[in-house]
């Protein structure tokens, strides 16, 4: 008789010793004291393991196949799919990063049964990274409008818009490894997961993406695993005592971060890339994050000494807000985009009014006159209505007129004599209690202070092949598209807003 | 007849028999989950039937209907027709070992409205009982072993002191009450039950409460108040008349030591649809609040459309139905 699968797993585990000839020193140390016996709830097995993955990856790619018989890319909304070239990109970054956290947790954990689930997650990321990849080559191929899916992958180290992802995820794989697991793990993975990959998905079917829906949901599947993985490597350390103070404040320090960054790109892809939108990004938000994650996990944790985030009702309140200023802001930067930003009109100025109450005085008269201005022989663009670009802050790296152009919270703080932009009060104790982290980032604006707009496209090279219309479009239905010359006769100056 | 039925996760085999609930079929089969009032109001007992055909009588009240369209049933009130699959989730199949006991004595037993008699408790035991806030406890009648439940009323803070509200009624517990209760008798509790609790968010707190269902409220008040809770607290009374309040001066010391706590008492009406217009205008609005209700079946299901049609969420609305026994 084969031998029980928990008899096997103790004996995978057993492939260990102690190190008699030296010191067993950790390639990344910790701060944290970590206890030499944790749990793996899923005791999983890699023969098991390969088997599952090896179905989920035919059934993805099987899928692809038969899309590209049905015409499936054809019939996605062409602004679902422009949203998706920035936050797909953004989240194969976030996959990548995480491919890199496990090594380093890995490295860390001197546990067995722990590393077993985190080798295992190290595998699925590196998937995850694979299917993402298949999935953006076959919009490349076949999306009505392939450009600047072409050139994402270098895109979202120069755009703003990327560089939410890139300040995002360095998190997963820096720094302290259990403040790793505690961000990748615990509150990207736990509490943000659902919202990206499960309410996403929906909107995408909505919207006419089943590709994009096979895909989050394969990869989807693991996440309960990793999330698992979090939760046995946050009770292990929390088994002593001197690791609650450090664990709050690194729960504090990333759900914060999280809010800014995955709500502003997510809400912003799941409505403003959306003709049908199935429920407020803000009800997913308290659905998942508040009563899930908040309300059960970190409830269930509190008698370790867990405490709830400060700032959650902070985080509420800015989800009123936080991604349609940023939809705006992104709008109004669309020359320097590498994807066509739609106007909202008439019937999606009705479905924000009715789900955000005061929608329409905040928005509705600046996306009239965008919706104006969206023709070239206007010749004119929403930037030069603005009083002053807006900096990028130093920390979550969002344009810092947020939540609200007329209720923003921005704010300058000084560290070792030098003055960073910041968005938020949460943003502004990240910064200074953690400085080596964010101080040494340049900004966006600084990079091209001086410059004209066209040069500054032409620098990022969001042209398409005719070398000089713009891949950033105001609409995705234009009857003329933009080019480097209507650019130039604008003569716009980009004028870093921090500049002395 | 009998039916087969299977439990999930492990695949127990289970007889039940003609007329029985799932539940004291499972517990008849020596296996343990967790359940508290038997009623179907505390839904502390949920299960998930994967196959077969179940009828709960309407009286599962502590499951949404979206929960109920979802498979989840209460197996306290709930009776299998077919042989069937029943998954018991995440509840831990443990050999029954019967709920704790605890000795107790009655410290106090004071009536404080014309219905309601409050009884304060000394727990013998020096540990106390520990509960969490809005939790109950089921008490033994004295000389028998049936019991009654009544939610602790105190803070978790007193483990060693509880309070309980008894309504006066002709039954076998609650006709003790003028005079086998008297300070110094013993009394033996089994809890606590019940899954009742504050639940952590950002969200103000509307609660609303008739009768003796303003136990477990008071009892998360105290707990709030003993965290330095900064949510802001709205608590709904509805009582027949000023001779009808207490714990007045409970609910004084609470709101001296939570400045966000704000009470409202209103009359308590004789028809539904008074019901709504009364809370509609004491709660005001409600949009992005958890809600807690205590109180009788009748009052809690005149109050969940009207906290649903001031903004409440469904799933944020927790409650514990109090249900007479059969005297």
């Amino acid at each position: 008789m084969p031998p029980s699968l928990i008899e096997l797993h103790e004996k995978t585990k057993s492939y260990d010793w102690e190190f008699t000839t030296g010191e067993a020193r950790p390639k990344f140390p910790t701060q944290y004291t970590i206890p030499s016996k944790a749990k793996d709830p899923f005791r999983l097995l890699v023969r098991d393991y390969l088997k599952a993955e090896a179905e989920k990856d035919d059934r993805t790619h099987g899928f692809l196949e038969g899309a590209l018989r049905m015409g499936v890319a054809e019939k996605i909304e062409p602004r679902f799919n422009e949203c998706l070239k920035l936050t797909l990109t953004d989240l194969t970054n976030a996959e990548f990063q995480a491919v890199a956290a496990c090594g380093g947790i890995i490295s860390a954990v001197q546990n067995q049964e722990i590393r077993q689930g985190y080798q295992a997650q190290m595998l699925d990321e590196i998937r995850h990274t694979q299917l993402e990849m298949a999935l953006r080559e076959y919009y490349v191929r076949h999306s009505p409008d392939p450009a600047g899916w072409d050139i994402s992958q270098r895109a979202i180290h120069q755009h703003p818009g990327g560089l939410v992802s890139i300040g995002q995820f360095q998190h997963f794989n820096t720094g302290d490894p259990i403040d790793c697991v505690i961000d990748l793990n615990v509150v990207i993975e736990t509490a943000f997961t659902n919202i990206l990959l499960v309410a996403a998905p929906q909107t995408a079917v909505l919207n006419g993406d089943h590709a994009l829906a096979t895909t989050f949901l394969s990869i989807q599947s693991d996440e309960a695993r990793h999330m698992a993985n979090g939760y046995g490597t946050l009770l292990a350390v929390l088994s002593d005592d001197r690791n609650v103070p450090r664990i709050n404040q690194s729960l504090e320090r990333h759900f914060w971060h999280a809010h800014k960054g995955l709500d502003a790109l997510v809400g912003w892809q799941t409505e403003y890339g959306a003709r049908h939108r199935p429920w407020a990004y803000k009800d997913q938000w308290q659905e998942w994050v508040v009563d899930d994650f908040v309300g059960g996990y970190l409830d269930q944790l509190g008698q370790f000494g867990i405490k709830p985030p400060s700032r959650l009702g902070a985080a509420a309140r800015d989800l009123s807000w936080m991604h349609h200023t940023v939809g705006l802001v992104f709008a109004a930067i669309w020359p320097l985009n590498f994807w066509r930003s739609d106007a909202m009109d008439a019937r999606d100025a009705d479905w924000f009014e009715r789900h955000y109450p005061g929608w329409g005085s905040a928005y509705a008269g600046l996306w009239d006159t965008y919706a104006r201005l969206a023709d070239p022989a206007e010749g004119r663009l929403l930037l030069q209505e603005l009083p002053a670009l807006p900096p990028f802050c130093q920390v979550c790296q969002l344009p810092c007129v947020i939540p609200r152009f007329d209720q923003n919270e921005r704010r300058l703080a000084v560290v070792d004599g030098g003055e960073y932009a910041v968005c938020s009060e949460g943003c502004e104790w990240i910064l200074t209690t953690w400085p080596q982290a964010y101080t040494g980032r340049k900004q966006f604006w600084a990079r091209y202070h001086g410059w004209d707009l066209a040069d500054v496209i032409l620098d990022l090279g969001y042209v398409r092949p005719d070398g000089r219309t713009l891949i950033g479009q105001p609409k995705v239905e234009q009857a003329r598209l933009w080019t480097l010359d209507d650019i130039r006769a604008l003569r716009y100056e980009v004028k870093d807003p921090l500049a002395r | 007849m009998s039916v087969v039925l299977r439990l999930q996760p492990f695949d127990r085999d289970l007889e039940c028999e003609a007329g029985e609930t799932v539940l004291d079929a499972v517990l008849r089969g020596g296996l343990q989950v967790p359940f508290g009032c038997r009623t179907g109001g505390c839904g502390t007992c949920r299960m998930r039937l994967v196959e077969g055909e179940v009828d709960d009588g309407g009286g599962a009240l502590a499951l949404t209907p979206e929960e109920r369209a979802a498979g989840w049933f209460l197996p306290c009130v709930t009776r299998i027709l077919t042989g069937g699959v029943v998954d018991a989730g995440d509840l831990e199949l443990r050999e029954h070992v019967g709920p704790r006991a605890h000795a107790t004595e009655v410290v106090r037993n004071e009536r404080v409205t014309p219905e309601i008699h409050a009884l304060r408790l000394r727990v013998l035991d020096p540990d106390g009982l520990q509960f969490t806030a809005g939790q109950f406890v089921n008490v033994e009648i004295p000389g028998g072993t049936d019991t009654r439940s009544y939610s602790i009323a105190s803070a978790p803070s007193r483990p060693g002191e509880l309070d309980l509200y008894v309504k006066r009624r002709d039954g076998r517990f609650s006709g003790l009450l003028d005079g086998r209760l008297a300070p110094g008798a013993p009394l033996r509790l089994f809890g606590p039950f019940g899954q009742l609790r504050i639940r952590l968010s950002h969200r103000p707190i509307v609660m609303i409460a008739s009768g003796t269902g303003l136990a477990p409220l008071l009892s998360m008040l105290h707990d709030l108040a003993d965290h330095g809770n900064q949510r802001p607290v709205r608590l709904v009374v509805q009582a027949g008349g000023a001779g009808e309040l207490f714990a007045l001066d409970e609910l004084a010391a609470i709101a001296a030591a939570m400045p966000g706590f704000e009470l409202v008492t209103v009359a308590a009406p004789t028809r539904t649809g008074a019901l709504a217009d009364t809370l509609i205008g004491a709660i005001g609005d409600a949009r992005d609040h958890d809600a807690y209700l205590g109180g009788s079946r009748w009052s809690i299901e005149a109050a969940l459309p009207v906290l649903l049609q001031l903004g409440v969420r469904r799933r944020n609305i927790y409650f514990d139905v109090f249900t007479p026994a059969v005297p």
